[in-house]
């Protein structure tokens, strides 16, 4: 009970620091969020496998990265 | 980032940037490849920039990877062995990849710092000088068109890229503003040769579309080279066709070494940009807030930015895509970033400009 009541308590406290740290909304940041919420593959779902390339510019198939953890980070020049 | 990959690639994770299309085209003065091979130089620069071990993966000219990931500029999926997502963000955050690791793989005996880092970061590519030409403004309601090099007419590579934007008008009723640019590309190292006659376009418009001016000249300019993108700004009636714009452009493509003179073609549609960013450059009042512009908005917003005033910044007072780059920002890796520190991190955006990606 004490704990619910703690849990209760910190709840909005918490809420509000993230609030003052999501971006504005209507913002580009803000759409780029609702965007990938809403259409990137979830959680629980496997990543999507198609024919890309390496860095060197060969082919690559992203079902190779079965088989070990594996982190993708999406980026570029600017 | 590079502290997770770090301490996790030794521990059997495999960490992957994907090079996709340019978030901010024209920062630092990096313009979107046109060809894989040309793709391939951006990763290179990238990793020459950037000092990062961190190896790549080229999505598709078509970015059909970004496209299938909602084409955030910097999400982050963490993969487990059955290649299922485990986590993912919009924004990458590398301390929570590290918490997500932490829990999934197990923690490590000593957490790398940046400042454990050697890390050789360079300064982008600057083959002539720039500020020399006036650039256009334009607002930041114009969208980028698809501009679509015609590959298959030219000879030699497109050391010019065009980026065209069209007004909400233009888009929505047919008739407006369309901006023109075009931008050297810094990967060929070229710059304008101001001896030689100025660059000029042409276009050629479909039946039932008016361009105004259909043609024009670059400015006469005093100094021998640059590196200025040559911008144009025209009026369209483009009614209800649907049919592209064909657009010639003429110029010298220079280096110290050799100049050629060059005619190349692009097929400019009517139809918004998925891929084609955010540009940076150009608008009312200086470059928008961004990975470019951070550490001045850092340093400039200080103040406000310190909620509890106690004259530091904890990573949570700072705007998520400034969160990302904390641990940069956090020289001496104390969980705060104070006034020393973003001063610092203006100098090294002025001298030799900000980091290349949100690491």
């Amino acid at each position: 009970m004490r704990l619910g009541l703690l849990l209760m308590t910190l709840a909005p406290l918490a809420t509000a620091q993230r609030m003052d740290v999501l971006p504005q909304p209507g913002s580009a940041g803000d759409v780029v969020v609702k965007q990938f919420e809403a259409a990137a593959p979830a959680v629980g779902a496997a990543f999507p496998a198609l024919p890309i390339h390496d860095e060197a510019g060969k082919p690559f198939h992203t079902s190779s990265l079965k088989g070990r953890w594996t982190v993708v980070v999406s980026g570029c020049l600017t | 980032m590079e502290t997770v990959y770090r301490d996790y690639a030794k521990k059997g994770v495999r960490f992957y940037y994907l090079y996709k299309a340019l978030a901010h085209p024209d920062l630092h003065g990096y313009v979107g490849p046109v060809t894989l091979a040309e793709r391939v130089l951006h990763i290179k620069e990238a990793r020459r920039t950037l000092g990062s071990e961190i190896p790549w993966l080229c999505d598709t000219m078509a970015n059909e990877l970004k496209h299938l990931l909602a084409d955030a500029p910097n999400s982050e999926f963490l993969l487990n062995p059955e290649g299922k997502i485990v986590a993912r963000r919009a924004w990458s955050d590398p301390e929570a990849l590290r918490k997500d690791l932490e829990e999934h793989i197990g923690s490590v005996d000593r957490i790398t710092r940046i400042s454990d880092l050697n890390m050789k970061t360079a300064a982008p590519p600057k083959p002539a000088p720039t500020g020399v030409v006036p650039r256009l403004a334009l607002p930041e309601r114009f969208r980028g068109l698809r501009a679509e090099p015609q590959l298959s007419k030219a000879e030699k590579p497109f050391y010019v890229k065009l980026r065209a934007e069209a007004d909400p008008a233009l888009l929505r009723e047919g008739k407006g503003k369309l901006y023109l640019g075009f931008y050297l590309d810094p990967i060929y190292g070229v710059h304008w040769n101001n001896e030689a006659a100025p660059v000029s376009f042409e276009v050629f418009a479909p039946e039932g579309v008016t361009v105004t001016p259909a043609k024009a000249r670059g400015p006469k300019v005093e100094q021998p080279a640059d590196a200025d993108p040559r911008e144009f700004m025209l009026d369209a009636d483009r009614g209800t066709s649907t049919v592209p714009l064909r657009v010639a452009f003429r110029y010298y493509a220079c280096t110290d070494e050799w100049c050629i003179p060059l005619t190349q073609e692009y097929l400019v549609h009517w139809d918004a940009d998925r891929d084609g960013g955010i540009r940076q450059s150009g608008r009312p009042g200086g470059a928008a807030p961004g990975a470019g512009q951070g550490p001045i908005r850092l340093l400039n917003e200080f103040d406000s930015f310190d909620r509890n005033k106690d004259g530091k910044l904890a990573k949570e007072e700072l705007p998520p895509p400034m969160q990302q780059r904390f641990p940069m920002m956090d020289a001496n890796s104390d969980g705060f970033v104070d006034r020393k520190e973003a001063e610092a991190m203006v100098e090294r955006f002025r001298n030799q400009g900000p980091p290349r990606k949100k690491l």
